[in-house]
C-alpha cells in the first residue's frame, strides 16, 4: 500500500490530536503560571518594547514615530544625569552594606546568649514600610531640626544640607539603603556561614592560621556563591531604586535633582508628564544598563574562579 | 462535619479554563474597544451610576442622600483608595472596561489635571449637552471655564476648589512693632513688594524668623493670579513670556532679599519651623489652614488672614466628569448638579472642609464662620473674596508637565545659590525638551 501524502497527513493530524487529548490534562495544569506569565510578564515586556517606538499620552490614539524617544534619549542630559545619580547611589549604599553585613553575620554565627532575639532584630528593617522609613529619615536629616545636624552642631561641627544639596541627598538615601537591608544581606551571609564545615577552620588553625587568615582564606572562598548571590541581587535592586528618593525628596528629586534616579525619571515621564512612549524607552534604557551590571558582575566571579 | 457537595473534577477544570481564558483575554487587550460610539444616541437610561472618587473627595451621606431624592435613579459609590487614583483612572479609561459613569478628577496644582483629558475630550459626555449651562451662575466663572476645553466641550463639573490668602503670625509681627491686625497688613502687603518690605523689616527687629517657608510658592501664587500660564488656548508655549517670567522673579526676589527659611512644604522641617513659630507668614490655599493647625495646635489665637498680595490665586480642587461609556449620562449629570448644588457644597465644606466653589454656598456659610485659630476672623469672608476675585485663566495638558521644571530650578536658586540667569536658561531647556519628547514640539 502506498500512502498518498494527504493520508500521511491525516494520519499525522490524527496522531497529532490524539497526543494532545493524552497531555491536554498536563497542559492545563501546568497553564495557571504561563497563563499568569504571558499576562503580567510577557504581554507588558513585549507591550512596553512597542510602546517605545509609539507617542503616546496614555488614553488616545498611539502615533508611531519610529526611534525618535531613543534619538530624544540620548539628547536627554537630565537621564544620563539620572544614570550617574543611580550608580552613585548604589556604590555608596551597597560596598559598605555588604561589608558590614558580613561582620554582622560572623557576629550573628557566635555562640551568644538570645541570639535568635538579635537576629530577628536585624531582620526587621527589611520588612518595615518603605514610605515610614522615608519619613523618619526625612526628620533625622532635617537641616535645621534634624537629629543629625543637632549632633554635629554638638561636637562643633558644620551643618551639613543632607536633604537641600545632591549629595547630602545621594548620602542620605545610601544611608537609608544600608539601614534597611544589612540585616536582610547578613541572614543570607549567615546561612552560607552555617553551611562551611567546621572542620575546614579546625584544619586551618592545624596549619596555624590565626582567626583573621581563616576568615580571608576559609570563610571568604567558602561564601563565595553568597556573596555573588547578594552583589547581583543588590545590582538588580540598586539600579532600579525608586521609592526612597520619592518620598525623601518628591518627583523631580529634589536639589539639582539629587535624588532622580533612572526609575523615577521613568515614572515622571509616565505617571507625570503622560509620555508612556519616551517612560517606555527610558526603560528599555534601564533593561540595558542592568544586564550591563549583571555581566559585569558575573565575569568579576567566573574570573575568581580561574584563579582557584 | 462539614458536608460540601462534591464538585466533578470536569466542571473544575471548566471553570479553570473558562476563567483562565477570560482573564487572558481581557488582560491581553491592549488599547481596549474605542468607546465613542457606544454613547451616540441618548438611550433611555437604566439610571444604574457608578461614581468613582478618592478618599475624602466627596461626603459619601450627601452622595447617598442625592441618590434617594432622584426617582429611578441608583447610585454605586465605589471609593479608589491612594494618591495613584489618577493613574488608576486612566488605566480603565485606557482599558476601556470597568469605566464607572462618574469620575472624580483632581485638580493639580493649577487645575492641569482636568486639561491633560482635553486630547481625549471624546472620553466624556459633554456637560453642556445635559443643561449644564443653567446653573453656571452658581459657580466662580474661572473655576467653570477651566472645565471647557478649547473645542468648547465642558468635560468636568466644578468640585471644590482652593482660594489663596495670606496667613500669618500677628503675634510675631505685633512683637516686632509692626503693623499686626488684618486691617493693617492688608494695606501694607498689597502687593509683592510691600510684603517683602513688611518682611524686611520684620526680619530686622527678629532675627530668628524668616518670612517665607520657600520661595516655591511664590512663584506658585504669583503665577496662579495671572490671566495666562504657560499655553495659549492653541497650545502655543507663552511659558517664557511676561507671566511666568514676573512670578520667577518674584519667587527669586523673595530668596536675594533673605527671606526664605528654604523648607520645603510639609516636610518635617516645615512641621518644625511652623511649631517653633520661625517663619512668619503663609501666602496659601483654604485647606493650608487645617494645615497649620494639625502642626501647631498651639499658636490657636496667634494666626490672622489678610488678601493674598497682588490678587487671588487658587491652588488645588477638583472636577466630575460623566465618561461617555456611561450608560446613563443623563441620570449621572443629575447627580452631579445636585451634589453639586450650592446647599450640598456647603454641607460638604462642614463635613469634609471642602472648600465650595459656589458663593451661594459661602453666602450659607458665612455666618458663624470665625475662626478662634485665626483669633476669631471670619474666614469664609476672606477666602470666599478670594475665590471671587481670581482671574480666569487657560491651563492646558501640558501645564503639568512645564512647571516641575520651573520649580525644580527656583530649588536650585533657592538651596545651591545656582545664578537665577542660568537658572532660567536651563528651564526653559528642560521645559523644550520636555514639549519635543511630548510631541508638542
Amino acid at each position: 500500500m502506498v500512502a498518498t501524502p494527504s493520508s500521511a497527513a491525516a494520519d499525522r493530524s490524527t496522531q497529532f490530536g490524539r497526543r494532545l487529548r493524552r497531555l491536554a490534562p498536563l497542559y492545563l495544569a501546568v497553564s495557571p503560571f504561563y497563563i499568569v506569565f504571558a499576562c503580567f510578564g510577557a504581554f507588558p515586556l513585549v507591550f512596553s518594547l512597542w510602546l517605545s517606538v509609539n507617542r503616546w499620552d496614555g488614553i488616545g490614539d498611539m502615533e508611531f514615530i519610529g526611534l525618535r524617544n531613543f534619538a530624544l534619549l540620548l539628547q536627554d542630559p537630565v537621564f544620563f544625569q539620572s544614570i550617574a545619580t543611580t550608580v552613585r547611589i548604589f556604590v555608596m549604599a551597597t560596598v559598605p552594606m555588604l561589608a558590614l553585613a558580613l561582620f554582622i553575620a560572623v557576629l550573628l554565627n557566635s555562640k551568644v546568649k538570645f541570639i535568635s532575639a538579635y537576629r530577628i532584630s536585624y531582620f526587621v528593617p527589611s520588612i518595615t514600610s518603605l514610605v515610614s522609613i522615608a519619613i523618619i529619615f526625612g526628620s533625622i536629616f532635617g537641616n535645621t531640626f534634624g537629629v543629625m545636624n543637632a549632633l554635629l552642631r554638638s561636637i562643633g561641627v558644620d551643618e551639613v544640607p543632607w536633604l537641600t544639596s545632591p549629595l547630602g541627598i545621594q548620602f542620605t538615601i545610601a544611608v537609608m539603603m544600608i539601614w534597611q537591608y544589612t540585616g536582610y544581606n547578613a541572614i543570607l551571609y549567615l546561612a552560607g556561614l552555617q553551611t562551611i564545615s567546621p572542620e575546614l577552620y579546625e584544619a586551618a588553625t592545624m596549619d596555624g592560621a590565626n582567626s583573621r587568615q581563616s576568615f580571608f582564606h576559609v570563610t571568604i572562598p567558602q561564601l563565595r556563591p553568597v556573596i555573588l548571590f547578594t552583589v547581583v541581587m543588590s545590582t538588580i535592586g540598586g539600579l532600579q531604586l525608586f521609592t526612597q528618593p520619592q518620598v525623601l525628596v518628591g518627583n523631580q528629586g529634589g536639589t539639582e535633582r539629587g535624588g532622580l534616579t533612572m526609575s523615577l525619571y521613568l515614572y515622571n515621564q509616565a505617571f507625570v508628564n503622560n509620555n508612556f512612549g519616551y517612560a517606555a524607552a527610558i526603560g528599555w534604557a534601564l533593561v540595558a544598563i542592568v544586564l550591563f551590571f549583571s555581566i559585569l558582575n558575573y565575569r568579576l566571579g567566573r574570573s575568581g574562579d580561574a584563579e582557584e | 462535619m462539614s458536608h460540601t457537595p462534591p464538585i466533578s473534577r470536569r466542571a473544575l477544570l471548566g471553570l479553570l479554563g473558562v476563567t483562565a481564558g477570560a482573564t487572558g483575554l481581557a488582560a491581553c487587550t491592549p488599547s481596549g474597544s474605542p468607546s465613542g460610539p457606544t454613547s451616540t444616541a441618548p438611550l433611555a437610561g437604566d439610571g444604574d451610576v457608578t461614581m468613582w472618587f478618592w478618599s475624602g473627595a466627596i461626603d459619601t451621606a450627601i452622595a447617598e442622600a442625592v441618590a434617594q431624592e432622584l426617582d429611578g435613579v441608583t447610585v454605586t459609590l465605589e471609593e479608589i483608595g491612594g494618591a495613584d487614583y489618577p493613574t488608576k483612572l486612566q488605566t480603565v479609561i485606557s482599558g476601556g472596561a470597568g469605566i464607572p459613569d462618574i469620575a472624580g478628577v483632581k485638580g493639580g496644582v493649577f487645575g492641569g489635571d482636568i486639561a491633560q483629558y482635553f486630547p481625549n475630550e471624546d472620553r466624556f459626555h459633554d456637560l453642556l449637552e445635559f443643561g449644564a449651562a443653567e446653573v453656571e451662575s452658581n459657580y466662580v466663572s474661572w473655576k467653570w471655564q477651566q472645565c471647557i476645553s478649547p473645542d468648547g466641550k465642558m468635560i468636568g463639573f466644578p468640585m471644590d476648589i482652593g482660594p489663596t490668602a495670606l496667613m500669618y503670625r500677628a503675634d510675631i509681627a505685633d512683637d516686632a512693632g509692626l503693623a499686626s491686625d488684618a486691617a493693617g497688613v492688608s494695606v501694607e502687603t498689597a502687593e509683592w513688594e510691600g510684603f517683602f518690605a513688611w518682611g524686611e523689616e520684620l526680619q530686622a527687629a527678629n532675627s530668628e524668623v524668616r518670612l517665607l517657608s520657600n520661595i516655591g510658592l511664590v512663584f506658585n501664587l504669583a503665577l496662579g493670579q495671572a490671566s495666562e500660564l504657560f499655553f495659549t488656548t492653541d497650545n502655543t508655549y507663552i511659558g517664557d513670556g511676561e507671566a511666568v517670567r514676573r512670578a520667577w522673579d518674584l519667587a527669586v526676589a523673595a530668596k536675594t532679599r533673605g527671606l526664605s527659611a528654604d523648607v520645603g512644604d510639609f516636610t518635617p522641617e516645615w512641621s518644625a519651623a511652623l511649631a517653633a513659630g520661625t517663619v512668619v507668614a503663609f501666602p496659601g490655599a483654604s485647606w493650608l489652614a487645617s494645615g497649620l493647625k494639625s502642626n501647631a495646635p498651639d499658636t490657636e489665637g496667634a494666626w490672622q488672614l489678610a488678601p493674598t498680595p497682588s490678587g487671588a490665586a487658587n491652588l488645588g480642587g477638583s472636577f466630575l466628569t460623566v465618561t461617555a461609556d456611561s450608560t446613563d449620562p443623563q441620570a449621572a449629570f443629575d447627580v452631579i448638579r445636585l451634589l453639586q448644588s450650592p446647599e450640598n457644597q456647603a454641607e460638604a465644606f462642614r463635613t469634609q472642609s471642602l472648600f465650595p466653589s459656589s458663593p451661594g454656598a459661602h453666602e450659607l456659610l458665612r455666618d458663624g464662620a470665625e475662626d478662634p485659630f485665626f483669633a476669631g476672623q471670619n474666614t469664609m469672608e476672606v477666602f470666599a473674596a478670594s475665590a471671587a476675585s481670581k482671574k480666569a485663566a487657560y491651563v492646558s495638558p501640558y501645564d503639568p508637565s512645564v512647571l516641575p521644571a520651573l520649580q525644580t530650578e527656583l530649588l536650585n536658586v533657592q538651596n545651591s545659590d545656582k545664578d537665577p540667569e542660568a537658572a532660567w536658561t536651563d528651564a526653559q531647556e528642560t521645559i523644550t525638551r520636555t514639549l519635543q519628547q511630548a510631541g508638542v514640539l
